[in-house]
């Protein structure tokens, strides 16, 4: 074995194990939920396909954003969706088994359900922890290369991540019924304005700047507001996929949207921040 | 003073499908806020009463004809001293649950009735 070869190898279990640690972290807070258990059996299984298949894109485009330059290809994005998506599966099925949650007479759809929920969270944390270890200088995302999509990007990302840990709860049903639609429009322009705040005023690490010559406003249209829709759109997937919007009426389902859109506005806000 | 970067149609038309969407939930929020806000009034129907292993199931769905949602509703199946508890009703919604029963309902249809709510 060439000392090149192995220097590669290491390389690539440090990735592996990176990854792991990612997963982990990130789908913690949904695998130590029990909401999330009882989805396992209960959750529409071609909606569940068809949120995995629409995520992909998602985790494909992190990757190709947040990792870097030099191994940049489009095949190497998708290899490090797939494995991300594998690793995923594998630390969610580990943890599992450790909270004594998939045991014997769990059966087989129902374990398959339970942990295919869990990929979501997991394989973006594993792919971010994978895309911090290619490389090793600066990423496209620190040369400022990112971009319009690059944000949209991030945005869909810190939304899902921060809206998924907080969908399956009961909570999320309890507020959107003891609220009035006041408070729901209320709890919109907080969310919104919130989000734009994040961003652009409270200081933190890593704030944009209003980018110079183009009116505040344009710059609240074109981020803002398109980010808080996205916050809101990934929200009425995740509560869709959940069956949330089963046989309720469509004031219900704006309302619940609502109520999970504020977290998601915040994780995609933060996001910007972060990514 | 530099020339500003010149804004990519692209961004104005995701800033257009953004706007377009968040009005649409508005909207529907506004037009929640300012429709009546009438009380639960939880309307059960039977749906289906057949025969599950040696028992009946009776099939019911729960529809909260009311604007306010309804939480713990309690539904009775008559005669039978039988209650199933829905965690959930928001207004202009179903849900569906059921009883099991251990004799042929025969001929006459079960009488199942919502018996009482609690707001959320």
């Amino acid at each position: 074995m060439t000392p090149r070869l192995a220097d590669d190898d290491r390389r690539f279990l440090v990735g592996l194990a990176r990854a792991f640690g990612g997963a982990v972290i990130f789908a913690l807070p949904l695998l130590m939920t029990m909401e999330m258990w009882q989805l396992g059996f209960t959750v529409d299984r071609t909606r569940l396909v068809i949120v995995v298949v629409a995520f992909f894109p998602l985790l494909v485009a992190l990757s190709r954003l947040y990792g870097f330059e030099e191994t940049a290809s489009l095949k190497g994005d998708v290899v490090d969706a797939c494995v991300a998506f594998g690793v995923s599966v594998v630390a969610g099925t580990v943890v599992l088994a450790l909270f004594g949650v998939l045991h014997g007479d769990v059966a087989s759809r129902d374990l398959a359900g339970k942990v295919a929920l869990q990929t979501l969270p997991g394989a973006l944390g594993a792919v971010l922890a994978m895309a911090q270890l290619r490389g090793g200088e600066e990423t496209r995302a620190d040369d400022g290369e990112v971009g319009y999509p690059g944000h949209l990007v991030a945005m869909a990302a810190g939304a899902l991540f921060l809206g998924l840990n907080v969908a399956p709860t009961e909570e999320i049903v309890l507020i959107a019924h003891q609220m009035s639609a006041w408070h729901a429009l209320a709890l919109a322009a907080v969310s919104l304005a919130g989000a734009h705040a994040f961003v652009y005023s409270l200081e933190f690490r890593g704030q944009v700047e209003m980018p110079e010559g183009h009116h505040p406003f344009s710059v609240f249209l074109r981020y803002s507001v398109v980010g808080y829709a996205l916050a809101l759109a990934v929200s009425a997937a995740v509560l869709w996929l959940f069956g949330r919007f089963d046989d309720v009426s469509v004031a219900t389902m704006a309302r619940q949207t609502v109520v999970l859109g504020f977290p998601a506005a915040l994780g995609a806000a933060a996001a910007r921040l972060i990514l | 003073v530099t020339k500003p970067k010149e804004i990519p149609l692209y961004e104005w038309v995701a800033a257009a499908i953004g706007a377009a969407l968040l009005a649409g939930v508005l909207a529907i929020l506004v037009r929640d806020a300012v429709d009546g806000d009438e009380p639960p009034r939880i309307v059960i129907r039977v749906e289906r009463v057949a025969r599950a292993g040696d028992q009946w199931r009776v099939e019911f769905v729960a529809e909260n004809q009311g604007d306010a949602a309804a939480a713990d509703v309690v539904v009775r199946l008559e005669g039978a001293g039988a209650d199933v508890v829905l965690d959930y009703v928001p207004g202009r919604s179903r849900r569906r649950g059921g009883f099991f029963l251990h004799e042929d309902p025969g001929g006459r249809p079960p009488e199942v009735r919502a018996v009482g709510y609690v707001t959320p």
